[in-house]
Formats: C-alpha cells, structure tokens, sequence
C-alpha cells in the first residue's frame, strides 16, 4: 500500500487531496507550549480548513512518548 | 497543557462544539473527544467525553518505600536524567527533533494500524517530519484508508449521540 509523506509546509495542492487523504496536524511540542504556538496551530488548523474541508484530521501533540500518562491527565 | 489545547480551540475556532463536529475528524479521540476532555467547549454542550480514571501510579521517595501516588498528582515536569538532557539537546538544535520518541506518533501508528494504513520510512527513516512545532502536518495517501475491522482506539470516547446537530441549527450563523 503506497503512502505518501507531505510537509504541510509544502502544502498540498487541491489536486493531490483525494478521499483517501488524512492530515495529522500536530499542534505542540513538550516544552514548547507557548501561546504563540497554540495561536500558530490554531491558524493552521483554519488554513487547512479553509483549502482542504473535507479532508480527514487527526490532532496530536508530541513530546510525551516517555511519560506513562495519557495526555488529557496532564494539567 | 489544558490552557495550551483550549487556546489552540480558541485560536481555531472550534471552541463551539457545533464547528467542532463538523469537522472530518479521523477518529473521535483525536477530534472533538480530544478537545472536549480539555474542556474546550462550554458547559451547555451537549458532548460527554468518558475519560478512564488514572490508573498509572508512579513510585517516589527513596527505593522501596512504598509511597505511590496516582497519576493525576504527579507534577508534568519530567525527571531529571537522559531524557531531559536529550530534550535540552534538542532545544539547543543539536539533535534533529525527529530522534525524539513521541507519544502521538506512537499512537499515530496505532490509529494508522487500526485504519489498515502502514508508514514507510521516509528519507531512510521512519519519521513524520516534526520540525516546526504546531505548523507540521502529515498527510498521508493512502489506497485505502478504512478498515472493515472495528477501530479499537483507547479513550477519550465520546457519545456521538449526544453529539447530534439539531435540524435547525446552522454553521457560522
């Protein structure tokens, strides 16, 4: 099953967006939880929508791999 | 973390759960579920997120002493040692942030798994290209994304049917 990589940096053109298509938009790294990043991830997430809505999303945040909590039981 | 994902909702505007649901989320828990156990949404949304009470309990004190606390108590500040210096490391760019393990790739991988979709190396290794942080996106291509098999992704699940839009209710009015 052949997949494909794609930096968002690089965008996507709308030709290259199929039904088949996730975007998994990561909106944080562990220590860099600033407000500028969550207002970066947020116009992110608004410009993805704006050019692909009907593409499937999947939100992550990275970082935590090490710690045996679930991300929600962080405060 | 809980002030960091509801200002990403504010920012992103997904802080009404009717916005929120209508997005084509992958899966639940990496959606509207994720973004409801942060409270992201108000107190009259009709989504209930179940979350699992903690059950990860870590030993502190000295050696064999006994003292164990839940989860939900322990600080999110990572103990000092190999990990911290590595983040460190990374945060001076001496490492390429691709090395470091990451709890959403791993489950990335499962959610890909559960989907029947598999990750190949890219560029000699396996990676998803983490270099700006809360701008990096993956997007994958795959021939066929759904699985017949029934998703069995762990929490935080949330009640669809209670999630339902009104008939009368209309996006952005």
């Amino acid at each position: 099953m052949p997949v494909d990589f794609v930096s968002y940096e690089g965008g996507l053109e709308p030709t290259e967006v199929t039904e088949g298509t996730l975007i998994n938009l990561t909106i944080g790294t562990r220590d860099e939880l600033t407000k500028r990043d969550a207002d970066a991830a947020g116009r992110a997430f608004q410009e993805i929508r704006r050019r692909h809505s009907e593409t499937l999303i999947a939100l992550s945040i990275l970082g935590y791999d090490q710690d045996p909590r679930e991300l929600w039981e962080f405060p | 973390m809980r002030r960091y994902v509801r200002r990403f909702a504010r920012s992103a505007g997904l802080t009404d759960w009717r916005v929120a649901i209508a997005v084509p989320w992958l899966h639940d828990s990496w959606g509207i579920a994720f973004l409801g156990a942060y409270g992201a949404f108000g107190d009259d949304a009709p989504v209930k997120v179940n979350l699992p009470p903690p059950t990860t309990k870590q030993v502190i004190g000295p050696a064999n002493s006994g003292v164990e606390r839940p989860s939900h108590e322990l600080s999110a500040t990572p103990s000092a040692g190999g990990p911290q210096r590595k983040r460190a490391a990374i945060r001076r760019r001496r490492l390429p942030l691709t090395t470091l393990r990451c709890r959403s790739y791993r489950s990335f991988r499962q959610l890909a798994f559960a989907y029947g979709v598999h990750l190949q190396p890219v560029a000699g290794r396996e990676g998803v290209g983490v270099t700006a942080p809360a701008l990096s996106g993956l997007a994958v291509r795959p021939e066929q994304y759904r699985n017949p098999r029934p998703c069995q992704l762990p929490w935080p699940r949330v009640h669809r049917q209670a999630c339902r839009v009104p008939q009368d209710s209309r996006l952005g009015s």
